[in-house]
């Protein structure tokens, strides 16, 4: 046989295996399709209940068989209640003036933020911090941070980049949502019906496909009779968030979001500036992490705000038992707070950057554990494990 | 064609058993051409799905005037050509964003099943451009005519003939230890 022929035969022979669970789940949705598009023709389409159960991505397999079967228990209806729209369901979050949202970082279980937001000022406290209340006005570019038991306060200057990162979650779905929607090249919206928490939900999906940095997708599920929103999955980047508990057009007293301090509290200096950030933040900060909170001196094996998040009850665990002064140790917590927010305004300023220091130990100078591009700058400053830093030409970046 | 005929009839008259019979018969076909194009798993899985859920949705206005298999190839071919346009439009594909191709790792229930011989295939697939890579999958496991791949392509016979050539003689270099097996 000449070459060709068995190249040919090579590629013609090559066999595919598949999974057969996953076989007769996708076998078992075509022929609820099928069904449905028979019985029901003058309705909407059918859900893509493939991509629901995969939440969009055939790489979220784990539970597909599983889920075919409770799908197939759960799908209650396969008819849009007649006023629900994907126009009507984000209406309200496009419009309203005042929302409260219970925000999940990353996914439920974790730590989660309870935020009241009255146009640009949001109160926010946090599960796993029940003495601290955040109050931050973007307008004004300050931060009030509330000590409930000690009864003090400090102002900290967010103004600059940090700020847009400091903008209410809605805020920034809206700008998700319109950006989304006005870009051809994201994935049409889907529509899926969902039980969550016992309640029958009519879900609406758009986004982008792309993985890592420019991932962007919003799913929104809504009631499904009142078509108000009940939650809010985001996929931004790397980072994920879900907001629950929404409320819209709440009254919200004035007081609540003021960056005044309530009487009876005393101000202190703050030890924070958040408006002139730099990677000697991010330096800092890792520094931290890996002595600290890593047992065997490596750098956390993703570097992602979510993550930032869920070590601060760590962080005060180990970090308040150390036998240092309290000034030393809120300077310490300062910093690893300031490293999440240089790492916010890469994401905020469409940085390039990347991150590569999972496994890595603090020390090892050989190692690039991070580097990104500033705006505008030809250059990439890269942090290597021992956090020096170098500048490096593009083209001699770590592979 | 007979078969299929009286098969896409029978669907479109409802008949579950009639669906299973086309899918169990096209799915591993579509889907090794979906993996052989788009390389990536996961992409190849989806496509294949929604050519099929694309397909139930046309029913009520589908005639098969050739052969389904054809059909559904051509699905494929146009839906990850698509998606293919889409993500170059993003960017370059870099080696980050395909399935690790050396390795064992596999996803609790994923549809394609990681397997020596196919990731071999797919490794040498994604070396060649996705033109070249589209004309040899289509003409070798879609058995479609070189006029059929050009129409596709919006492009001369020539250029297929020649993406062909090029394109096997790549494969050729690529898996030469692995055919004198």
């Amino acid at each position: 046989m000449r070459p060709t022929d068995k190249i040919k035969q090579y590629i013609k022979n090559v066999k595919v295996k598949t999974n057969p669970k996953v076989n007769q789940a996708v076998l078992d949705d075509l022929l609820n399709r099928l069904d449905a598009a028979q019985g029901a023709k003058e309705h909407a389409p059918q859900p893509n209940i493939w991509r629901m159960i995969m939440n969009n991505r055939i790489t979220k397999l784990t539970t597909a068989a599983a889920a075919v079967i409770i799908a197939g228990a759960v799908i209650f209806s396969l008819f849009v209640s007649p006023g629900v729209t994907f126009a009507s369901v984000i209406k309200p979050i496009l419009e309203a003036k005042t929302f409260a949202y219970d925000m999940h970082v990353g996914s439920e279980g974790g730590p989660v933020m309870h935020d009241l937001v009255s146009e640009n000022r949001i109160r926010r406290t946090m599960s796993d911090m029940p003495n601290m209340v955040l109050i931050i006005d973007a307008g004004a570019g300050k931060l009030l941070r509330l000590d409930t038991a000690g009864k003090t306060a400090a102002l900290i200057n967010i103004s600059g980049e940090v700020e847009k990162g400091g903008r209410n979650y809605i805020a920034f779905i809206r700008e998700t949502i319109n950006r989304l929607t006005a870009d051809p090249n994201v994935s049409q919206k889907e529509q899926f019906r969902r039980q969550i928490d016992g309640r029958k939900v009519i879900g609406y999906s758009l986004g982008n496909d792309l993985e890592g940095n420019d991932r962007d997708r919003v799913t929104i599920l809504a009631d499904e009779k009142t078509g108000v929103p009940v939650q809010i999955d985001v996929e931004w980047g790397r980072e994920t968030f879900i907001l629950k508990n929404l409320e819209f057009d709440i009254p919200i007293p004035e007081d609540q979001v003021s960056i005044e301090p309530p009487a009876g509290y005393r101000m202190q200096k703050a030890n924070m500036d958040l408006s002139k950030l730099s990677d000697k933040d991010l330096i800092e900060s890792l520094r931290v992490w890996a002595t600290h909170l890593r047992d065997d001196g490596t750098f956390p094996p993703e570097l992602l705000k979510q993550e930032f998040i869920k070590q601060i009850p760590l962080f005060r665990e180990k970090i308040g038992s150390l036998p240092i002064p309290n000034a030393e140790k809120e300077k310490m917590g300062n910093s690893f707070l300031q490293g999440m927010f240089f790492l916010q305004t890469c994401y905020t300023s469409k940085m390039d950057f990347h991150y590569a220091g999972a496994g890595v130990k603090l020390g090892d100078a050989g190692k690039a554990i991070f580097w990104y591009r500033p705006k505008d700058a030809k250059t990439y400053r890269v942090i290597y494990g021992d956090l020096s830093v170098k500048e490096v030409a593009p083209e001699d970046l770590p592979k | 064609v007979f078969e299929d005929k009286l098969l896409v009839w029978k669907v479109k008259k409802g008949d579950n058993s009639a669906l299973q019979r086309i899918y169990e018969k096209y799915k591993d076909d579509l889907l090794r051409i979906a993996a052989g194009l788009l390389i990536e798993t996961t992409a190849a899985e989806d496509a294949v799905h929604d050519v099929f859920i694309n397909f139930i949705g046309s029913l009520e206005t589908f005639t098969l005037t050739g052969s389904l298999r054809g059909y559904l190839t051509t699905c494929v071919a146009n839906r990850a050509r698509n998606l293919n346009r889409s993500r170059a439009r993003h960017r370059e594909v870099g080696l980050d964003q395909i399935d690790p191709p050396d390795s064992r790792l596999q996803r609790p229930e994923q549809w394609l099943l990681n397997d020596e011989a196919f990731e071999q295939f797919r490794n040498a697939m994604a070396e060649l451009p996705y033109g070249e890579r589209e004309v040899v999958i289509l003409r070798v496991q879609g058995q479609m005519k070189f006029s059929t791949i050009a129409a596709l392509q919006q492009t001369s016979v020539k250029t297929v003939l020649s993406r062909y050539r090029y394109g096997i003689t790549k494969l050729r270099s690529l898996l030469d230890g692995e055919v004198s097996k």
